[in-house]
């Protein structure tokens, strides 16, 4: 009973106090207690905000192999992404995502706490577009555009100069993963002068790919997933098969946060693109001149 | 053949739990003879069969096989000497009857050639009345066809010793007497038969010997006549009993009128 | 009954015909002279892509169909099979902890041989909970009982995996196929399957001993508690192998033994191999069936044979009814 009575009271505590912040929504304060439940959103989040605005990013944060943002995160409180953590952050903006818990997302819904649902952007535009809508909750557009203008301007940069060779490259993930057409990998290696294998073979979003198809035409990059330390099963192990290790392409660790992230992870991500086009086209020119 | 082979228990003991089953018993069973193995209920008679075909281990007390410890041989071999017929007529499978007789020469091993094998079977078929139903399905069977299977699965395996436990239950009259003449023609050839049996007035009929267990003891042993006596009945099983001796047909039967008044 | 004399030949001819198709199958068109063309790419597709997906096809089925006919021979019922009775879960979830647990990485044999751990725990379990007189119920409950606690262990390690994106990965393998299947695959499994095997041909005539139940299999010298440790090292091995390398693919002991009784009889000893060779057949079969289907993306093989041997399991089961307490 006294549970019962303890948890109604919390409730009522939430609501009120979400009413009185909708109540001075007026004039539209920025929020200062952000809570980010995704570590894609969490690396757009950091770049928008200073710390002291975060009232947490999620756990996956911290961790290297999954977030771009891990010596960051070490220094920002993190949630583990339950209804009950963010409730008592008293957070004035969620930033949550379709990988968000339905059950989560429910309850915050039940306890009267909003939050903004982001897709996983499947095209540079996108991925804009949701840079500037954080940036607009966040009320710090200035900071959104500047973010903007380096992602744009990272691919301008990285864009294949006139007159050189177009490559291949695919991309082979834990579980035989590649992204297809129609996200924001293939867009950025289009931009930088590879055409995307998969693509080529129909492959839309992030489908696995037969190793057959790759080693029936060998890209000349191969973007190979990173695998984590414990691994040992197969969906792991198949970026070790034996066929791939005879195959002439070149191959670069490919973590899972470029596949599945996009923001400003897009910057790191086309450098690793260009350096690798640049080595390949470098290698070509040697073949050429002997 | 001339099978001369003993299988006796010494001070044999059976504990389970808080229950002394089996009490010092002692007895020696020679081969060339039926003995039956009488008792009311919970006497000790499943158990005292078990111990001797090595299947249970006495809490105290030996089993011996010509002078030797049973446990001392290996379970192959002890296979191949005492062969042992359940209670209850399992079949887990819907085999062929032929199949489920060359079960029981799988004590040989490779000691006896398919030949062998297959001879022995036909044997043991040929003996039972079952060889026409060779090809059938053993699950086809009625209740006395499969005990008749059952008993040339046993025979098949040639061994000196026959111990079978309550083959007679759940047959009718007739093939209950099928089935004595069965192992009686098996102690003539020379084998040793040791059963257990409910029915007294068919065990005075077939044994050459009966021996009765009453609360893990022997009470009597020697042959039909002199071991049922009305006493030992009125005693052991609480009834009233007779010998009567039918002018006409030979033996004398034994009679039971009823429970014992007492 | 023995085994009519054309069934061998006709299920060898079968494996050898569908391990062709199975080399044969796939989403590249290779030149049937890819031998004497210097072809380094038909090449590598050939054999380090298409050869150890159908032999392991072969080795993995006849695992499957063994263990299964061993099963039923030794629970004394048809319903048996690593699958329904919990064993091949058990198998994952020794796969899955030794991820968990971080020594999967130390050396490539730990994580098969943790699939062969689980699988053997599983059996001990299973006789533990069943015994060798269940009824069916009984063991169809145990097995039951074991999958829940199998899966339950699995969800436990997939909340706490530290990536976001290993629940999918996980699951995906779970779901069983051979696709991208390497030689190394091959060349660790193979020797715990064989030797697994072997353990379980040595059980022969306890098997078929046990046709005349426990205490007849006993008076014919069979030494039951012996026979339990090596039916339990065989399929623990043989399945738990077979599971590491693909995942779950069911129902392959409980159809082809079945399928197979009519023909061979009933006696369990003689249904071991061609159980066995059956078992090498349907896989492949499938294997080839998911390659034909049409569609993008392959149909996982586990998915396929749950389709096919689900509603055989419940045929089986509503024609065993009245029998089955």
């Amino acid at each position: 009973m006294p549970r019962f009575a303890y948890a109604s009271w919390l409730c009522v505590a939430v609501l009120a106090a979400s009413t009185a912040a909708r109540a001075d929504e007026a004039p539209h304060p920025a929020p200062s207690r952000i809570v980010s439940l995704n570590q894609c959103l969490d690396a757009i989040l950091v770049e928008l905000v200073p710390a002291q605005r975060i009232a947490a990013v999620s756990h996956y944060a911290r961790d290297p192999l999954v977030s771009a943002i891990a010596d960051r995160a070490a220094h920002l409180p993190i949630t583990y992404e339950t209804a009950e953590e963010i409730v008592a952050l008293r957070p004035d903006l969620v930033l949550a995502s379709r990988h968000s818990a339905i059950a989560t997302r429910s309850a915050l819904r039940r306890v009267g706490i909003q939050y903004e649902l982001f897709e996983v952007p499947f095209s540079v535009p996108e991925s804009v577009a949701q840079i500037r809508r954080i940036a607009e909750l966040v009320g710090n557009r200035a900071a959104g555009e500047a973010l903007v203008a380096k992602i744009e301007g990272a691919i301008e940069a990285a864009r294949l100069p006139t007159g050189a060779p177009r490559l291949t490259a695919a991309v082979y993930g834990t579980g035989g993963l590649t992204a297809g057409s129609n996200t924001v990998t293939d867009e950025l290696m289009r931009a930088v002068g590879f055409d995307n294998l998969a693509a080529r073979y129909g492959i839309e979003l992030h489908m696995p790919i037969p190793l057959e198809l790759i080693v029936a035409q060998p890209p000349d990059l191969l973007l190979v997933g990173d695998i984590p330390a414990a691994a040992g099963m197969q969906p792991a192990r198949v970026v070790q098969h034996r066929a791939l290790r005879k195959l002439p392409s070149m191959r670069r660790t490919f973590p899972a946060r470029f596949m599945y992230c996009s923001g400003p992870t897009i910057v790191e991500d086309l450098a690793e693109l260009v350096a690798a086009r640049d080595s390949l086209h470098a290698i070509a020119q040697a073949r050429a001149a002997r | 053949m001339k099978i001369d082979s003993s299988l006796s228990v010494a001070g044999l003991s059976f504990e389970r739990g808080e229950r002394r089953i089996l009490d010092a018993v002692s007895v020696q069973f020679e081969s060339g003879a039926v003995t039956a193995v009488l008792g009311p209920n919970g006497a000790g008679k499943s158990t005292l069969l078990g111990c001797m075909a090595g299947l249970l281990r006495p809490s105290l007390g030996s089993v011996d096989l010509d002078g030797k410890p049973l446990i001392a041989l290996p379970a192959d071999e002890r296979a191949r000497r005492i062969a042992f017929l359940p209670q209850i007529p399992e079949v887990s499978w819907p085999v062929e009857v032929a199949t489920l007789v060359a079960l029981g020469r799988i004590p040989f091993r490779r000691l006896a050639s398919d030949a062998d094998n297959e001879a022995a079977v036909r044997r043991a078929m040929q003996v039972t009345h079952t060889a026409q139903w060779s090809q059938r399905t053993v699950t086809t069977l009625s209740g006395g066809e499969r005990a008749r299977v059952l008993l040339a699965r046993v025979i098949a395996g040639e061994s000196d010793w026959i111990l079978a436990d309550e083959p007679f239950a759940g047959l009718d009259p007739a093939h209950q007497f099928e089935a004595a003449d069965l192992l009686r023609s098996l102690a003539a050839q020379g084998h040793g038969v040791v059963l257990t049996i409910h029915d007294l007035a068919l065990a005075a009929r077939i044994a050459d010997r009966v021996v009765i267990l009453h609360r893990g003891r022997i009470v009597a042993d020697g042959e039909p006549e002199a071991a049922l006596t009305p006493a030992t009945l009125r005693e052991v099983y609480g009834i009233e009993a007779q010998w009567l001796s039918v002018r006409e047909r030979g033996a004398p039967l034994i009679a039971i009128h009823g429970r014992h008044a007492g | 009954m023995s085994t009519p004399r054309w069934l061998m030949p006709t299920l060898l001819i079968l494996v050898l015909v569908l391990t062709a198709a199975s080399i044969a199958i796939g989403r590249i068109v290779l030149d049937w002279n890819v031998w004497l063309e210097q072809d380094a790419i038909s090449r590598t597709i050939l054999l380090e892509l298409r050869l150890p997906r159908a032999l392991l096809g072969v080795v993995i089925g006849a695992a499957l169909g063994l263990a299964g006919a061993a099963m039923q021979g030794y629970l004394r019922n048809p319903l048996a099979d690593p699958g329904t009775l919990g064993v091949s879960s058990m198998a994952a979830l020794g796969a899955v902890l030794s991820i968990f647990f971080g020594v999967a990485g130390l050396h490539p044999s730990v994580l098969p041989l943790s699939g062969v751990a689980g699988a053997m725990i599983g059996m001990l379990a299973l006789f533990l909970l069943a015994g060798r007189t269940a009824s069916t119920l009984t063991l169809v409950l145990s097995g039951v009982i074991l999958s829940a606690i199998a899966i339950a262990g699995i969800a436990l390690v997939l909340s706490l995996s530290p990536s976001p994106w290993a629940a999918g990965e996980i699951v995906r393998w779970m779901l069983g196929a051979l696709a991208d299947r390497s030689l190394d695959d091959l060349a660790l499994s193979t020797p715990l399957i064989v030797v697994g095997a072997i353990l379980i041909l040595n059980s022969r005539r306890a098997l078929d001993a046990l046709t005349l139940g426990e205490t007849g299999a006993r008076s014919l010298g069979i030494d039951l508690g012996r026979t339990q440790l090596q039916l339990a090292s065989g399929v623990g091995l043989v399945v738990g192998a077979s599971v590491a390398v693909s995942g779950i693919i069911g129902f392959v002991g409980l159809v082809v033994p079945h399928l197979l009784r009519p023909l061979v009889g009933a006696r369990p000893a003689a249904l071991l191999i061609p159980s066995a060779i059956g078992g090498a057949v349907l896989v492949l079969a499938g294997d080839v069936v998911v390659r034909l289907l049409p569609g993008g993306s392959e149909l996982q093989l586990g998915v396929v044979m749950s389709l096919i041997g689900a509603p055989f399991f419940f045929a089986l089961l509503y024609s065993m009814r009245r029998q089955v307490t």
